[in-house]
């Protein structure tokens, strides 16, 4: 049986490649890095009428073969079959956007000259329709002498003509070499069109062009922007807490098997308190991180995520930064990982530095636990809108720490090479439910394997830490109390208990759970952590934390959301009668015994403004090391964050003390 | 007090410890992302 047949869907950046990619292969898909490069390959397996599988690759964007970004010098190596690690393709499928035929025929053309089979797609007909321009599909294949396919990957029209070329013979283009340089190319591809492109007489205003007068209005853009961001982080707060009580139920109920099924001891513990406890602390915050993808999801999906980064462009140049910074830095909204990466389509190697230094300031997804817990313990009675109001507030400051350190770093390098930007935008469309669905599911996929490896093992950890050494004095009373407790409350517990015994034995239970309250934070101090976070005490005092907030800062150096399982682990056992860490958290009162909750507005305020700004992701240290191909300057990035990250919390502390 | 769970919890916790290095440490798969946030790590 002969090998299936390779594809490489080849095309400029916005065409519509990732949709047509996804509706060919479906969820049958693969993602990893080219070697040596820090470039996503995407490959998948699709099937053609025949039932037969064909490999599809889906390359980086590219605007010509003439690589300038790392990104384009990948699409060139695999279409010459340069790329030891990527077969070279059977044939290409080149993507063309039928609004913007000629331009995007620059590309296609060059890929006609490699002597490789082609099937040209001219995607978004329906936009070109709007703007007045038909193209006549069958007079460029009967030029081309290769399939010409028309299509709507959006909406999955002309699916079953692809189908068609797919399983036909690939063959090669009917195209000459053009010699010469880029105007010959344009000369060439104007005389292609000839006759196949009709541009309607009127110039006619889109529903888009109308959409945008009010979308991307100076003042009234930035005023839905900001609806729109309040609208997404109200529901994040209003909707989200049903699902969650019910995943915060399981893994109390998951915790509660495991104590009825075993016996009392360490490995019980670590199971509960440590496994289940710092896991299930991090995955109650699925459904928030499943709205806010649904909402990005819905934005990229209608074309409206490309109008913000419009808008955002315009104050970019404000700091120097080209615009292009602005896809890296969106990505970073989701992940710091993927925006750091996705700075390969810089072609200025000093903007590319600039935006991978400022990207963990973007607020990502792993600071939504963080923010959402901090938040609920500094508004407890606090409604939805005023929660929302202070994310809101989260975001616009890391936007403000992005500006203003790209404005540093843009003071602090000088520039030797300018790029302009040239965006696109696309036409407002429907948004495709399947598409927005599986950006949630594979963002969900990502979460969870994230909770199940990293956080999982790091949990397991932090419960070491604050478990050993154990103290032999503390654990014997520990010992002691607890049987006490036991004997008492199956005295409380039986029937034939008298009235008198029974308050008797109330008392004692109350008296001894305040006494193992108190033991067992005794025995967390003289933890490994416990020291620790004592150790560092002075140091983060005047920021309005103690030791146990210390060690949720340290253990969280690794990944941020690993704070809200290191108080889950830390506080277990201290406020036993007290079921969510949150509820626990806000019963804390300060060591000084002045009674004050430990997790007062201030303390709150102040650990909110940390994780905006401190680099607490070891995987980004590791991306921007590898990305800048420098220890220099992850540790500059590391330093410099966590330093700014401090002053900005300890003026917080500080100043609010004014108000507050 | 169970005695086998005393040792059997360092055990796991050292167990976890060496995979955290040892996937943190090793040298990263031809091909793979070696991310864990971001990209897709079935390779």
């Amino acid at each position: 049986m002969s090998s299936p047949r390779t594809f490489a869907l080849v095309g400029n950046p916005n065409t519509g490649k990732t949709t047509l990619f996804n509706a060919l292969t479906g969820l049958r898909q693969k993602v990893a890095n080219y070697p040596g490069v820090t470039v996503e390959k995407k490959t998948g397996i699709g099937r053609n009428r025949h039932g037969e599988e064909f490999t599809v690759i889906d390359l980086p964007g590219a605007y010509s073969l003439e690589a300038k970004s790392p990104d384009e010098e990948v699409t060139r190596a695999v279409l010459h079959g340069e790329r030891a690690d990527t077969p070279k393709p059977d044939a290409v499928l080149c993507l063309v956007d039928a609004s913007n035929l000629e331009r995007h025929l620059y590309l296609a053309t060059q890929v006609m000259e490699l002597d490789l089979p082609v099937i040209v797609v001219v995607n978004k007909t329906d936009t070109a329709e709007e703007l007045g321009i038909t193209v006549a599909t069958k007079k460029l294949e009967e030029r081309l002498g290769v399939p010409v396919v028309p299509m709507q990957a959006h909406a999955r029209v002309g699916m079953e003509a692809l189908q068609v070329a797919l399983s036909a013979e690939p063959a090669k283009a009917n195209w000459k070499p053009v010699e010469g340089d880029t105007a010959a190319r344009y000369a060439a591809i104007g005389k292609l069109l000839e006759g196949a492109v009709a541009h309607s007489e009127d110039e006619r205003i889109t529903p888009s062009d109308k959409w945008d007068r009010v979308l991307v209005h100076p003042v009234f853009g930035w005023l839905i922007l900001f609806g729109i961001l309040g609208g997404l982080f109200f529901t994040l707060f209003s909707l989200a807490g049903y699902p969650m009580d019910l995943i915060d139920g399981a893994f109390g109920w998951l915790g509660e098997q495991v104590e009825a099924r075993m016996a009392e001891g360490d490995l019980r513990a670590l199971i509960t308190e440590g496994i289940i406890g710092g896991v299930g602390g991090v995955v109650i915050f699925l459904p928030q991180i499943l709205i806010l993808f649904f909402f990005i999801g819905l934005m990229e999906n209608t074309g409206y995520l490309a109008r913000v980064s419009f808008m955002m462009d315009r104050l970019m140049a404000g700091v120097g930064l080209n615009g292009k910074a602005f896809v890296p830095l969106l990505s970073s909204y989701a992940c710091a990982i993927p925006g750091i990466m996705a700075t390969r389509t810089m072609e200025s190697a000093r903007d590319r530095l600039i935006t991978t230094l400022i990207a963990p300031i973007t607020s990502c997804s792993a600071r939504l636990p963080v923010y959402v817990m901090l938040i609920a313990l500094m508004l407890p009675a606090g409604t939805a809108g005023q929660k929302a109001l202070v994310m809101l507030g989260l975001y616009v400051l890391s936007i403000l720490g992005v500006y203003a350190f790209a404005y540093v770093f843009n003071r602090a390098f000088k520039q030797t090479d300018k790029t302009l930007l040239v965006l696109e935008l696309p036409s407002y469309q429907r948004p495709s439910w399947r598409e927005v669905g599986m950006e949630m599911f594979d963002r969900g996929k990502i979460f969870l394997r994230r909770a199940g490896t990293v956080i999982l093992g790091l949990s397991i950890v932090l419960w070491a830490l604050t478990t050993y050494p154990k103290d032999p004095k503390i654990e014997k009373q520990l010992a002691d109390a607890e049987a006490v407790l036991e004997e008492q409350q199956q005295l409380l517990d039986s029937k034939s208990t008298e009235q008198n015994q029974r308050e008797e034995a109330g008392n004692v239970v109350e008296a001894k759970t305040k006494g193992i309250q108190k033991l067992t934070r005794k025995q967390l101090a003289h933890s490994a952590a416990g020291k620790l976070g004592h150790a560092i005490e002075p140091m983060i005092e005047p920021l309005g934390y103690d030791w146990r907030m210390g060690i949720g800062l340290v253990a969280s150096f690794a990944a941020r959301e690993v704070f809200v399982s290191t108080m889950s682990i830390v506080y277990l056992g201290e406020e036993a009668e007290e079921d969510s860490v949150r509820e626990r958290m806000a019963a804390q009162k300060r060591d000084d015994g002045t009674g004050k909750p430990a997790y007062d507005v201030r303390t709150c305020l102040s650990l909110l403004v940390f994780y905006v700004f401190a680099m607490q992701c070891l995987s980004t240290v590791a991306v921007t090391r590898r990305e800048t191909n420098s220890w220099r300057w992850a540790i500059l990035q590391v330093v410099y964050l966590t330093g700014f990250a401090y002053l900005a919390a300890l003026a917080t502390y500080q100043l609010s003390g004014f108000f507050v | 007090m169970n005695d086998w769970q005393t040792w059997a919890a360092p055990a796991v916790v050292i167990v976890t410890l060496a995979i955290l290095l040892w996937r943190n440490l090793c040298p990263a798969k031809e091909g793979a992302c070696d991310e864990d946030c971001g990209c897709d790590k079935s390779d």
